[in-house]
């Protein structure tokens, strides 16, 4: 399923697929790296990324790596970065037909 | 530490309006540990304490109990697990200013409602296939040889109109539905806003009238639930007596049949528990004050060497003469007095068997049907006056319409 047929990403979903974009990571880490990229703009609170978590696994988008003790890490699968791809995309030609506009 | 116990005056589906009363218990110095029936607090609560509900079970894999990990995700926003809240939420708290709100975005907890919106739509669909199976096997009960499904109605509007049950179904039906409607309608109304992205609907906040339906909940569920089951399904002990401490009038088998009869017990002298089936069972309707049935089985005085049949000298008396007498006896509104009596037939009707039905004019009745099998001994009567009716079901060697007089004689107030 890509990112055509869910629609759009929410700005929580979308942030939360970028910080696996280059390593895995766990819970912690995620909401760490979204606070620090968005400099506190985005700040995800614990169900939220709780909840993202759970449906992303549910799509298949992120695959579970690693369970040690209370802390699970994360990955990428392929579709998750298909879906992460194309809202990126669907995002560049918002912001290209705002421009051209401006 | 003292326990103090209250009544929960919001719904547990207005997420806000729950969040918003314990925030105020809090304030009052208490802290919820446990919502259930009613809510149940300690005295330590802390001025400008935040409680949260997160939906439970919204992730694959997690039960009863929070996960671990949610659990650690949220110990590090800052927000403790408190207790679970039925089967709908996760009660968390935090006393710290500073500590992120649980949902940072309103989609994501629309998301994580999916689950309690998908059981309550299950629940709802479970309820309709239970009701449409019901229906089923009313319709189609399958080892009828002559089916008439819905002759016997007036018996069910009878049994419908027992106070108790009326009572049930009409809290059931005034009480119970509206409150899982309104639930319902909350739910779905947050559910509905917070997927669109619009922050959740303000709560009605706290309700007397909720308090009050809490109270009747408590009160009445523990007493009623039992008393219904009972009464629909129970061994009728409270309404079955043996028919010799019988005060109300009814036909007696000794007077119907010729030959000297007695109860088993008396001839065998052993009780093999037969003795049961001499009994009589008041029901109860507001459209039949009277209503009773009375059932008799008896024996020969003179035995054969084996027990119940009902030709009086079969096989050259190897078998012992027992014949049976059930008879329904229903004082109701004249308008009800056929229908009832047809639908009475009808469940004395012995599914596997053709009956032929006959209507005879017969002087003081305003109706009297007989039923007979061929080459049968089973045969059925009902008479019918005003609002009396009196409908039997006979096994034996007399014929019913030879004793018309007798059996009137219950419905033209003459016993």
């Amino acid at each position: 399923m890509g990112g055509k047929d869910r629609g759009p990403l929410t700005e929580p979903m979308f942030y939360v697929l970028m910080s696996f974009l280059k390593r895995d990571m766990c819970g912690t880490e995620i909401t760490e790296f979204v606070a620090r990229k968005t400099r506190d703009r985005v700040r995800l609170g614990p169900g939220t990324l709780y909840t993202l978590l759970g449906k992303f696994q549910e799509e298949g988008l992120i695959q579970e790596t690693e369970v040690d003790g209370r802390k699970r890490t994360y990955r990428l699968t392929g579709k998750g970065r298909a879906v992460f791809q194309e809202e990126l995309d669907r995002l560049r030609a918002c912001l290209n037909d705002a421009e051209e506009e401006i | 530490m003292s326990m103090i116990r209250k009544i929960i005056p919001v719904s547990l589906y207005d997420i806000p309006g729950l969040e918003g009363w314990l925030e105020e218990q809090a304030s009052q110095g208490l802290f919820p540990t446990s919502l259930g029936s009613w809510a149940v607090f300690e005295d330590r609560g802390l001025p400008g304490t935040r409680f949260r509900l997160d939906p439970f079970a919204n992730r694959t894999g997690e039960g009863l109990e929070p996960t671990e990990e949610k659990l650690e995700l949220y110990r590090q926003a800052g927000w403790e697990y408190a207790f679970r809240v039925g089967r709908a939420y996760f009660l968390f708290y935090t006393t710290d200013p500073q500590a992120p709100e649980l949902f940072s975005d309103h989609q994501s907890q629309g998301l994580s409602l999916n689950r309690l919106v998908k059981d309550l739509r299950s629940y709802r669909r479970r309820k309709i296939v239970l009701w449409s199976l019901l229906g089923v096997l009313f319709l189609g009960y399958s080892y009828d040889v002559q089916p008439d499904h819905f002759v016997r109605l007036p018996l069910i509007l009878l049994q419908l109109f027992n106070p108790v049950l009326l009572f049930f179904l009409t809290g059931l039906c005034f009480y119970s539905l509206p409150i899982d409607r309104r639930d319902r309608k909350t739910l779905f109304a947050t559910y509905n806003a917070l997927k669109e992205g619009l922050p959740l609907p303000p709560s009605p906040g706290p309700s007397r009238r909720i308090v009050r339906e809490n109270i009747a909940a408590l009160i009445l569920s523990p007493v009623l639930v039992p008393l219904v089951l009972y009464l629909q399904f129970g061994d009728g002990r409270l309404t079955t007596r043996p028919v010799a401490e019988f005060s109300s009038p009814y036909i007696s088998l000794y007077d119907l049949e010729q030959v000297p009869l007695g109860p088993y017990e008396t001839i065998y002298r052993n009780n093999s528990g037969l003795n049961s089936e001499n009994v009589a069972r008041r029901s109860c309707s507001l459209l039949a004050p009277v209503w009773y049935k009375v059932s008799q089985d008896l024996d020969a005085l003179q035995p054969g060497r084996k027990p119940s049949t009902f030709s009086p000298d079969p096989h050259g008396g190897e078998y012992t003469y027992s014949p049976s007498l059930d008879m329904t006896y229903f004082h109701t509104l004249p308008i009800l007095a056929r229908p009832v009596a047809r639908a009475q037939l009808d469940s004395y009707r012995l599914v596997n068997l053709y009956w032929s039905y006959e209507e005879v004019d017969w002087p003081g009745a305003d109706f009297v049907i007989l039923a007979t099998v061929e080459d049968n001994p089973w045969q059925m009567a009902a008479v019918g006056r005003g609002g009396r009716v009196a409908v039997y079901q006979y096994a034996g060697v007399e014929k019913l319409s030879d004793h018309l007089d007798l059996l009137a004689d219950l419905v033209s107030g003459s016993i």
